[in-house]
């Protein structure tokens, strides 16, 4: 008998246990969400007039890439993402350049799923007619987060903010 | 007491237990997806580029321009796929520049190719042709070799890859940890080395040539420039060079140097002629206050007040209370769209926040304007001759990048409107473009 209310005991405790681990995760994606919502809600009036997919995934990836440079720099993260799209040796569209299989770490940590903010959007579009500041670069780094020496080789164009832009 | 104590350790070394388990299988489960899908891209690339040996083999003995019209389709159509299946493989840092180099210029052949075969032009250059088919055979040959070698091997993703690209911030994987099949493109790519005329020139380098030159300026006749371009938008603002970029295309970045304001007008200017490549102001334009017309006219005295010559504007779309304006110059009467500039115009004051004019002074020519054919030749070359809304001499870029004399015909198929050229010389429809109106 007492056993058996040992193992009952034992079962209840693992139970609690996993609901417990299973509601936290469920909270943290939920207030994810809400923030979100939040930051959507504000863009909402930028967001409507879009009726483009790829500026929206381009501005995405700007606005976590670039978050915070001067607008500049915003748009050269938005060009050289096009000049990649441009260049033979790069996929042919947005997505399949953004999506490239360890290409951006904004796509391996997911930041590139949070809305972008009307200033990020703009920069997209300013890149799309056309204005490059990186002259033609293919990629950009910045120095301080990255300890990749291959990039790091490459004949440098131009720094803008904290990014070093390449070809 | 203590066996309470010893019962919670228990539940929570089980627990730990559990949670590890679960954590293990499910890394497993996304570590196999994965897994399948660089597996996948790899065998589909092999097949693709089997696909496009096969075709060009066959190309060279197929005598009908119906028949090889069919295999160029094919082509471009595996061309494209094996594009996208490089572009599935983690490559990251790998240089496979050849490889790729190779598949865009088959692309850029095939259309051309296309085009000529249809219009009975010129015979296809058999050496270019012969040159593709070996390359392509190398690449091959090679790949299904190394395929039926190493292609059992399922290491493509392993926890420790895992680790470098997502937490390490660092997105280079060390040779000695890549999939053998990695190593296989690179050797692959290395083997190209012995087609000497491997270099076609791909449409990147074809713009290479359209840059603007001139003599080189100093970083104050680079401000001078600016203010005399900027004159009222920068209005008691200091401008100062900024920054400055190497590469094909040497620039002066000037701006505007205000302390209150967070959005300085930035002015890129050549090294080489000075002239303005470009200008952006990021400001935020909250709302559209005045009507589309004003604003059209507030640009056509801008571009009027900086002395260009005649412009017509083709395209206007509003986005962000941004009025995105597209003008070209003309020419006796001939619109001239490779030298296409365009405008930003703030909705709310009128403002000129942007300004792109790259294509304005790099492709400045002496052009041969006068057409052959007369307007009702050309008209009647067009589909629904009876919609044409409206008619005009234009010089467009072709798909080869040339440019050509066209008669440009306003074609109304309800609800929307399209824009056919007709060359002017032969008669050939060289491009059509739908107009997206917003």
């Amino acid at each position: 008998m007492i056993i058996n209310r040992k193992l009952m005991f034992f079962i209840g405790m693992i139970i609690i246990f996993v609901i417990l681990l299973v509601s936290y995760n469920l909270q943290k994606e939920k207030s994810i969400k809400l923030k979100d919502d939040l930051q959507a809600k504000e863009d909402q009036k930028a967001r409507i007039q879009l009726d483009d997919n790829e500026l929206d995934l381009l501005a995405r990836a700007v606005h976590a890439e670039a978050k915070g440079e001067p607008y500049e720099g915003q748009v050269a993260v938005a060009a050289v993402i096009l000049n990649r799209v441009a260049h033979p040796e790069f996929p042919n569209t947005i997505a399949g350049v953004l999506y490239e299989p360890l290409a951006f770490q904004i796509v391996a940590n997911g930041t590139i799923n949070q809305p972008a903010d009307q200033l990020a959007i703009q920069a997209a579009t300013e890149a799309i007619n056309g204005v490059d500041p990186t002259n033609g670069a293919l990629y950009f780094f910045n120095p301080a987060k990255t300890s990749n020496q291959w990039i790091r080789s490459r004949p440098v164009v131009k720094t803008i903010g904290k990014h070093v832009f390449a070809l | 007491m203590q066996r309470l104590k010893n019962l919670l350790l228990l539940i929570s070394i089980l627990a730990l237990i559990i949670f590890s388990l679960t954590q293990f299988y499910t890394r497993q489960a996304y570590q196999q997806q994965l897994e399948a899908n660089y597996q996948r891209a790899f065998r589909e690339l092999t097949v693709h580029i089997n696909g496009i040996e096969e075709e060009l083999a066959k190309i060279q003995v197929v005598n009908s321009v119906e028949l090889q019209a069919e295999i160029w389709a094919n082509i471009l159509r595996l061309v494209y796929s094996a594009q996208a299946n490089l572009g599935q493989l983690p490559l990251n840092g790998l240089n496979l520049s050849r490889i790729e180099h190779l598949l865009a210029s088959i692309q850029d052949k095939t259309v051309d190719f296309t085009r000529r075969n249809i219009r009975n032009e010129t015979q296809v250059e058999e050496t270019t042709l012969t040159e593709l088919y070996l390359q392509v055979k190398y690449v091959n040959s090679e790949l299904q070799k190394q395929l039926a070698e190493k292609g059992q091997t399922a290491n493509w993703v392993n926890w420790k890859n895992f680790l470098q690209t997502s937490m390490l911030r660092s997105s280079n994987i060390e040779p000695g940890r890549r999939h053998p099949l990695m190593h296989s493109l690179v050797m692959v790519e290395d083997g190209m080395q012995r087609f000497s005329n491997s270099d076609f020139p791909s449409e990147t380098d074809r713009l290479q040539g359209t840059l603007p030159r001139g003599e080189l300026i100093s970083p104050q006749e680079a401000v001078a420039i600016a203010e005399q371009f900027l004159q009222e938008l920068a209005a008691g603002k200091k401008l100062q060079v900024v920054n400055e970029s190497a590469g094909s295309l040497p620039t002066f970045t000037v701006q505007t140097v205000t302390e209150k304001d967070p959005y300085p007008i930035t002015i890129e200017i050549a090294k080489y002629g000075g002239h303005v490549l470009w200008m952006t102001n990021g400001r935020i334009v909250s709302q559209s206050e005045l009507d589309r017309d004003t604003l059209i006219g507030l640009a056509q005295d801008f571009l009027a007040r900086r002395n260009f010559p005649e412009m017509r504007l083709v395209n206007a779309s509003s986005r962000l209370n941004r009025l995105f304006l597209d003008f070209v110059p003309v020419e006796d009467q001939v619109l001239i769209y490779p030298q296409q500039l365009k405008l930003q115009v703030a909705e709310d004051n009128g403002q000129i926040l942007g300004f792109q004019g790259q294509a304005y002074y790099g492709l400045q020519a002496s052009r041969e304007l006068s057409p052959q054919l007369t307007l009702a030749e050309a008209r009647a070359k067009v589909k629904q001759s009876e919609n044409i809304q409206a008619e005009h001499l234009a010089v467009i870029l072709n798909p080869s990048f040339e440019e050509v004399l066209t008669y440009e015909f306003r074609v109304n198929q309800e609800p929307e409107e399209f824009l056919v050229y007709i060359n002017a010389k032969n008669g050939h429809e060289e491009k059509v473009s739908r107009l997206h109106s917003r």
